[in-house]
Parts: C-alpha cells; structure tokens; sequence
C-alpha cells in the first residue's frame, strides 16, 4: 500500500523508496500510523507544518538580540525624511 | 441574536478605539503609508499574520480542505517556511535596508527605484489596482457567506455592508491604524481558531482517533472525484492525476510561493526599525499562521467525519457543491450559539485586517506609484494622502462590483489566482533586485512585461479552470482549453514564473547595468 506512493513524487522516489523498504521497522511510518495518516506524504506535510514553526520559533528567540544596531550613517535617511515630512506639513493648507 | 450584538458591540468598539488611535498618531505621510517605520515586533507579526491569513484562508481554503483532505497540509507548511521564514528572512531584511536606503514607502516603489524605473513602478501599481480587488473580493465574500448561513441574509446585503465598514477603516487610519486593529484582530483569531481545533479533535476523540475517522469516511468519495484521482481524506490524490495537479500547483504552490510577490505584505518589511525586529516577528507569525491555517486546513477536512456521522452525508453534498459554505455550516450545525457568534467576529477579524490592508496597498498604488510617478513624473505632493483616499473608495467600488459577479466557490480560487499572478509578475524582480547588482532596467521591465502576459495567456488559454471562466479560448478556437492533460491543470505560476526568471537573467546580461550610484545606494546598507 505504501509502496504505491512512490510514485507520487519519481524524482525523490530513491531516498524514500529506501526509506520505505524497510518500513516495517521504521518509526516514520509507526509514527504515521498512530497520527492516524495512511499515507506517509500527508504525515510529511502535517509533520513538517509543526518543524517548521519550532524552527521559526527557535530561529527568533537565537536572534532575539541580534540585528538591533543599524550601521554607521544608516540614521541619514531618517533625519532626511523627517525634514521632508516638516516641509511637507509646512505646505499644507 | 444576543451574544452575536454583544460581542460584535464590543469587537466593533475596540477596533474603533484602535483604530482612531492610529488616526490620531497618523500625523505625516510616513505615518500613513508606512506606520511611522517603529512598529512593535509583536504588532508585525500578528497584522502580518492576520493580513496574510484572511477569511480566504479559513473560509474558502478550509472549504477546499473539506473536498481534498489533508493533502492540503502540505500548503500549511509552506505558509510556515515560505510564508514566514524565507519571507521574513530572506526578502524582509533585505526589502526593509533597500527600503529605506531608496526611501520607498510602497512595494512598487522599491521596485521603481531600484531599477530607476518609473514605468516598473508604474506598471506593478496598475497590476495591483485592477487585479487586487479579485482578492479582496473574495476575503469579503468568505464572510459574507457565514453571515448569510448564520444570519439567512441575502448575500449580497452582506457583502456591501461589510465592504463599508471595512472601507471606513481604512480611509480614516491609515496603516498605523491598519497595524493596530489588525494585531486586535489577529489575537481574536488565535483565540477562536484553537478553540475550534480542539473541540473538533477532542469531540472525535483525539488526533489519532479524528484522523482514523476520517479515513473511514473514503469510500463515500463522489464517484466523479475518485475518477479525477482523489484517494480519500488522510491521503495524498493520485499521482499525476488531474486533481493532483490542481492541489499541487494551484492550491499548494500558487499560493505558497505566491506569498512572496505580496505587496500588502512586504510593504510591512518597511515599517520595522531594525533586523532585530524582524528577528523577533519570525516566531509570533509562525505561531499565528499554526493556529489559523494550520487549523483551519485540518477542521476543513475533519468537517467530513462530522457531517457523515450525523446526517450520512458529506458537506459537499449539504452545501450544494458550493464549497464556500462549508465551514460556516459546519461551525453554525455542531457549535453553540455563543460561539458560533464569537466565530463570525473572529471572522470578521480576518476579513477586516485582510481586507483594509488590501485597501490601503490599493489606495497607495493610485496615489504614490500611479498618480505620483505616471502623471506627476514622480513630483511627491501634499494631496498623496488625499488622492490615496480616492484611490481606497475607487477600489470598494470595484471590489463591490466584482464580488457581486463572481460566481458561487470562489474564495480559494479568486485567492489562488492573485498569488499566482503577483507571484510570476513580481519575484523574479524583486529577488534579484534584492540580491543581484547586476540586474537591469530592461530586464525589470522585460521580466515583469513577460511574467505577468504569460500568466495571463496562460489563464485565458490554457488553463482550463479560467479558459473555461472567461470563455476567451472557445471565442477564438472554438475549445474550452488550447492544452490537453497535465497542461491545462498546471498553474499559470508554475509556467510563468520561470519565463520570468528566465527574461530577467537573459535581458540582464545582454544589456546596460543601472547606474552604479544607484546600485551604491540600494545596496548601502546591506
């Protein structure tokens, strides 16, 4: 039954193929199996949509503190648009 | 009736007071268009999230969930890692340093001036005013679908009524007020979409439990679909097969890639201060997007247990094939008056912060990239706010119009569609503009040119969804569709977006770089 998924996907069919050949000890499948999933594709997707957030979540708290300073004369084009805006506020009616 | 009047009092006069706060802290043109550029991480990340996640997503994606199952999922991960991750991390950073280095207040206009382009500018704001009511449209009409199951109004009273209030929204606040309301809106629907996931689980006894059960549910698969390649709700279509290619490139890739040509979102890179804000933005969206469209898809499909066991029918079946209603059905037959209240408000969330969003990226394509750039020949003017005014009520009108003549099932398609179309007129340029000194101004203009006409021609005359829609192709050579099997299932994305990779590379390399000055400049802080 699972092996018919294989050719879901033929260009990455190898890696899973094999991934698959030994299913029956393979905790993927096992784990697909108690997610009540009867397809390894959809376990995929379900499983990646959550490591993908972990990761997301672990990527922002690694750079919590990271990036905070602009680098040097990078607050030009701050003084410069506040002086724009005044002139602009200036012309108004 | 009245827990629907309390809570929606109550939801209407907090956005309100959100909303008049960003009005009163909207005092410049930057605060209008870009909120300032200071704007809390936990702000972006929840009106980020809640304008990436409209009604469309819960409304006509989790309808779409209910007819093609879990395979859906595979768009939930995308959401996550395209949608936020390399969104965030691999445009955003870059888009808010290029942003503020060229002082570009629109999507457009980072595009413009990066290419020293005033007719790229031009051109994306024209592609943004004509093709994003269609997806405004359809955020407004996934929830004037509940209100009219819930409430047994006509749909088109609705609709208009629900276009006004948001317009009103959005004329008066500008996008501090936008980003206020939208962060309101986006923790009311965390809120209710967990709560639905759990209940959904927990009343059929648990994940594992919820998803055998829905298995069980297969072979009451219509005939038809199971010919078209549909193998049940916890599985994958079959391969190839003609639903499997609608799922994979329109559903899962047209709108998972398609994310990144956004321009109501990547405005949204411009208004944060630093990288670290960014940084710290990546996990409260990711979180979001898990909650909503993560749920959103899996109740979607779960709704099939739900009908079947009570009423030995699938939601297809009950709603007339008109997927759109499924999940308010489903909400307003197996949930308790309150929530079914408190749902419409969350879904009014999703509408409100999607939709004003859209108005806004409307009303700033008129006045800054149209107006500023093709008629002033990009002499900046007091009267911007004024005429970006304009351009919001322009775009009700055509909203209205065009949500009143799109027909029934439409959300997912009409959401897809705008993806797909900013996704292949849009990425090419903006990645190498972000990345690549070498790109050009012929090969912006070439690349944009190529990628949005054969998206086009490809809608029109190939894929069979739209050909058949628009009626062009059989007009012309009397066929539904020019293209025979997989062709006219592929999503004109998928086609157009490498032509414009392709054009851009090539027209790159065979003509005159821009000016290094202005490469210096876009690149000054990178």
């Amino acid at each position: 039954m699972f092996t018919s998924i294989l050719h879901l996907f033929p260009l990455l069919s190898t890696p899973f193929e094999r991934l698959l050949l030994d299913s029956e000890k393979n905790t993927v499948l096992i784990i697909s199996m108690i997610l009540g999933f009867s397809d390894l594709w959809v376990f995929a997707g379900f499983a990646l949509t959550i490591l993908s957030a972990v990761f997301c979540i672990f990527y922002g708290i690694r750079n919590w503190n990271r990036g905070g300073i602009e680098k040097d004369g990078d607050y030009r084009e701050e003084i410069q648009w506040e002086r724009e805006e005044i002139e602009l506020i200036e012309k108004l009616p | 009736m009245f827990y629907l009047i309390t809570f929606t009092l109550i939801y209407l006069a907090v956005t309100v007071y959100f909303s008049w706060l960003g009005y009163r802290r909207t005092v410049t043109v930057s605060d209008y268009l870009l909120a300032g550029r200071q704007v809390h991480p936990v702000t972006m990340g929840l009106s980020y999230g809640a304008t990436y996640i409209s009604t469309s997503a819960i409304i006509g994606f989790g309808g779409v969930s209910a007819l093609y199952g879990f395979s859906l999922t595979w768009l939930s991960f995308l959401n996550i890692m395209v949608g936020v991750f390399i969104a965030f991390v691999v445009f955003g950073k870059r888009t808010r340093k290029m942003g503020k280095a060229l002082d570009a207040h629109t999507f457009p206009e980072l595009l413009g001036r990066r290419y020293e382009s005033r007719f790229v500018q031009g051109f994306s704001g024209l592609v943004i005013l004509v093709f994003m009511p269609v997806y405004t449209a359809a955020v407004l009409i996934g929830i004037s679908r509940f209100i009219e199951v819930y409430l047994n109004i006509p749909f088109a009273t609705a609709f208009l009524a629900f276009l006004l209030i948001t317009a009103c929204f959005v004329i008066w606040g500008g996008l501090k007020g936008v980003l206020y309301t939208s962060a309101f809106q986006g923790v009311i629907m965390v809120v209710s979409m967990i709560a639905i996931g759990v209940v959904s689980y927990y009343s059929l006894g648990g994940i594992s439990e919820a998803h055998r059960s829905l298995d069980a549910v297969t072979p009451h698969v219509p005939r038809l679909l199971k010919d078209a390649g549909h193998t049940g709700f916890t599985s994958m279509p079959e391969a190839f097969s003609s639903i499997w290619w609608y799922v994979i490139t329109t559903m899962v890739m047209g709108v998972g890639i398609g994310v990144i040509g956004q321009p109501q979102l990547n405005v949204r890179f411009m208004t944060l201060k630093s990288d670290r804000e960014i940084n710290r933005s990546v996990p409260f969206t990711a979180i979001f997007i898990l909650c909503t469209t993560g749920v959103a898809y899996a109740v979607g499909a779960l709704t099939n247990t739900f009908f079947y066991n009570t009423y030995t029918e699938l939601p297809m079946h009950a709603v007339q094939g008109n997927v759109d209603k499924i999940i308010p059905l489903y909400i307003d037959r197996f949930y308790p008056q309150w929530f079914v209240a408190l749902f419409l408000v969350a879904l009014m969330s999703a509408a409100m912060s999607a939709g004003s969003s859209q108005f806004h990226a409307l009303g700033t394509s008129l006045s800054r990239d149209i107006f500023e750039q093709a008629l002033l020949k990009g002499k900046s003017v007091a009267e911007t706010t004024i005429v970006t005014r304009v351009g919001i009520v322009f775009s009700i009108f055509a909203t209205l119009i065009i949500g009143l003549v799109l027909p029934e099932s439409i959300v997912a398609v009409a959401t897809a569609f705008f993806f797909s179309l900013c996704g292949a007129t849009f990425i090419p340029v903006y990645l190498f503009g972000l990345y690549w000194r070498r790109g050009t101004k012929p090969a912006a203009k070439a690349s944009i040119l190529s990628g949005f006409f054969a998206s086009l021609i490809w809608m029109l005359l190939f894929h069979e969804q739209e050909a058949k829609a628009f009626g062009l192709c059989r007009k012309l050579f009397n066929t539904t569709t020019l293209a025979g099997h997989p062709w006219n299932m592929i999503d004109p994305q998928m086609i157009a977006l490498p032509i414009g990779f392709i054009v851009f590379v090539a027209v790159s390399l065979a003509t005159r770089p821009v000016r290094e000055e202005t490469v210096k400049k876009a690149f000054v802080h990178i």
